[in-house]
């Protein structure tokens, strides 16, 4: 499952013309090495080129789909989370929730302080 | 399926399970299986409010003599076996009486050790709950004079005490590690923080980041959160801050209407500058389970220990991303008088229950976060200009946690953020034991850093 319940229920209830923000997760087999502290930060931008192919990989499906449904991205490429903000349609999200280079869809739902 | 007798019986008749004498009476309240008589719904928008109410009226009185029935039943039986489970030399009265007009299926009946079971294994019972006093919730009047200078006297706030800071300040006081605080932003010219802040940036709600000349907070609570994880001593000598050499990255990612994407922007620019520990005192709109892919990448790739708070909406409900499965979230604890602490009645905390899926109880631990002194922008107030406030929440359990991981981090700069997370858990104190934990109120219970750092060593 690569979109929550309760994302899929916003979608659901959305007008199929509408334009919905989200954040994609690209799938990227990464493994984890037990290491030091100092291995690990210096494993960071390994950790980040891997991420960076996997998502070469993964964006021709990802802008393929965006473009049938009139959708874009919202950034360049992918950061260190391997996260790529689009915006497309409700049927262009379950879409992408298809494609074999998206590992999960997040919908770009408010946040707050816990005051 | 229905529920076994044992489940019948509330969690909260525990206490008085544990304490009372076999033949110790209490009042209960037993909601009970009635006949449930299919009337057709109310309708008639146009009716007047005479008819509706003479309608409500009938359909309670058909309700009530239903839910007589099977009480007076329910009396008998439950009457008789009491009898057999007392002593046959002084059997006891147990008063039983309906509410109201029984208009609902719910009764009240004393209970004693012995036939409270008696009374959960009888068909039509489905819960018992003990009967207990029901208060308003007043605001509470809270003596911080006297915390203020219990705390000037000892030299450090009561959060710091209670976790035995000082004492572990003797290995370490955070240094070299980095915690990157996502919040409203810092005032990093307060004379606490010198020298603590060691990156800045503001992302915007369209996940640009904007790079500034100095720090700012767009609000109080990023600055008291950093106050507490990494903050030194007050002008009246009170140290505020857990881990005061750990070094601050502090993105300003909740600045007017901020989204997952500033998040995303946030902790994405906290990997770039080397954060060890990220704090999260936020919480999104919904729930969104998804996010434990982007815990599992912080802790398993990046070697990043996040801290998310569970929430400040009281018993029964959590917030993402502390209520995610893999999250390491915090509850708020409340000094009540020197030797007695509980659960701050506002603190978050949930069981998730999923088909097929271990349940999941949050918070994990807890940690002080009621009445919790620390720095904050000069605000100008009748009386003066105020930099220190007191202020509740899970927000400030939270960094309570993440200093006391940096400090742990410090001293075992080789342990992995699983690790630190698991001995947090396991050396927590948990008021009702191990074998009671995790529950939905104290997760694994309170935090224990001095016993962490002896279980880390060894």
């Amino acid at each position: 499952m690569k979109i929550s319940p309760e994302f899929e229920q916003h979608l659901s209830i959305r007008d199929p013309d509408s334009t919905v923000q989200a954040v994609l997760l690209i799938s990227a087999s990464l493994r984890k090495t037990p290491s030091s502290r100092q291995d690990r930060i210096a494993k960071r931008g390994e950790v980040r080129n891997r991420l960076q192919a996997a998502a070469e990989l993964a964006l021709s499906e990802i802008d393929q789909v965006l473009a049938r449904f009139g959708g874009r991205r919202l950034a360049d490429s992918v950061d260190a989370l391997g996260s790529l903000p689009v915006e497309t349609t409700p049927a262009g999200i379950r879409a992408l929730a298809d494609a074999s280079g998206v590992q999960a869809i997040l919908e770009n739902q408010r946040v707050l302080p816990m005051h | 399926m229905s529920p076994s007798s044992q489940e019948k019986i509330s969690p909260a008749f525990e206490p008085f399970l544990a304490e009372s004498d076999k033949n110790d009476k209490r009042d209960a309240i037993v909601i009970y299986r009635s006949t449930n008589n299919d009337l057709p719904p109310l309708r008639g928008r146009l009716k007047s409010l005479k008819e509706k109410l003479a309608d409500i009226a009938a359909r309670a009185s058909v309700q009530s003599t239903a839910h007589q029935q099977v009480q007076a039943q329910l009396f008998e039986t439950y009457g008789r076996e009491s009898l057999k489970r007392m002593p046959k030399a002084k059997p006891q009265h147990l008063a039983m009486a309906g509410i109201g007009s029984a208009a609902f299926p719910v009764a009240m009946m004393e209970v004693t050790r012995a036939t409270l079971p008696a009374l959960a294994k009888q068909q039509e019972v489905v819960a018992i709950l003990p009967n207990q006093r029901v208060s308003l919730i007043r605001p509470k009047d809270i003596n911080y004079q006297e915390l203020a200078s219990h705390e000037a006297k000892s030299g450090f706030t009561w959060g710091l005490q209670e976790l035995g800071i000082p004492d572990l300040w003797a290995t370490t006081r955070g240094a070299e590690i980095n915690v990157a605080v996502l919040d409203t932003g810092v005032y990093g010219k307060h004379p606490a923080l010198q020298g603590r802040v060691k990156d800045f940036v503001m992302v915007d709600p369209l996940g640009r980041r904007i790079e500034t000349n100095d720090s700012f907070d767009a609000g109080r609570h990023g600055t008291h959160v950093c106050g507490t994880i990494a903050g030194g001593k007050t002008a009246d000598g009170v140290c505020i801050g857990v881990a005061p050499e750990a070094q601050l990255l502090v993105g300003a990612v909740l600045v007017g209407d901020a989204t997952l994407l500033t998040i995303f922007e946030g902790l994405s620019w906290a990997i770039e500058k080397g954060a060890d520990i990220v704090n999260m005192s936020l919480g999104f709109q919904y729930y969104e389970p998804q996010f434990a892919l982007i815990f599992d990448m912080l802790i398993e790739q990046y070697g990043i220990l996040p801290v998310a708070a569970i929430g400040n909406e009281n018993h029964g409900n959590t917030s993402s991303p502390g209520n995610v499965r893999n999250a390491f979230s915090v509850g708020a604890l409340e000094k009540l008088s020197p030797k007695r602490f509980e659960i701050a009645s506002f603190s978050s905390g949930a069981s998730l229950f999923f088909p097929g899926e271990e349940p999941i109880h949050k918070p994990d631990i807890v940690a002080p976060g009621v009445q919790v002194y620390s720095c904050i922008p000069p605000e100008k107030r009748s009386g003066g200009v105020f930099d220190y406030t007191y202020m509740d929440g899970t927000s400030m359990a939270t960094p309570h946690t993440a200093g006391v991981a940096a400090l742990l981090m410090s001293a075992y700069p080789d342990v992995e953020p699983e690790r630190i997370i698991e001995v947090l858990k396991e050396t927590a104190r948990h008021p009702q034991g191990a074998a009671k934990r995790p529950d939905n109120r104290w997760g694994y219970g309170l935090i224990q850093p001095l016993e962490a750092m002896k279980a880390l060593a060894s």
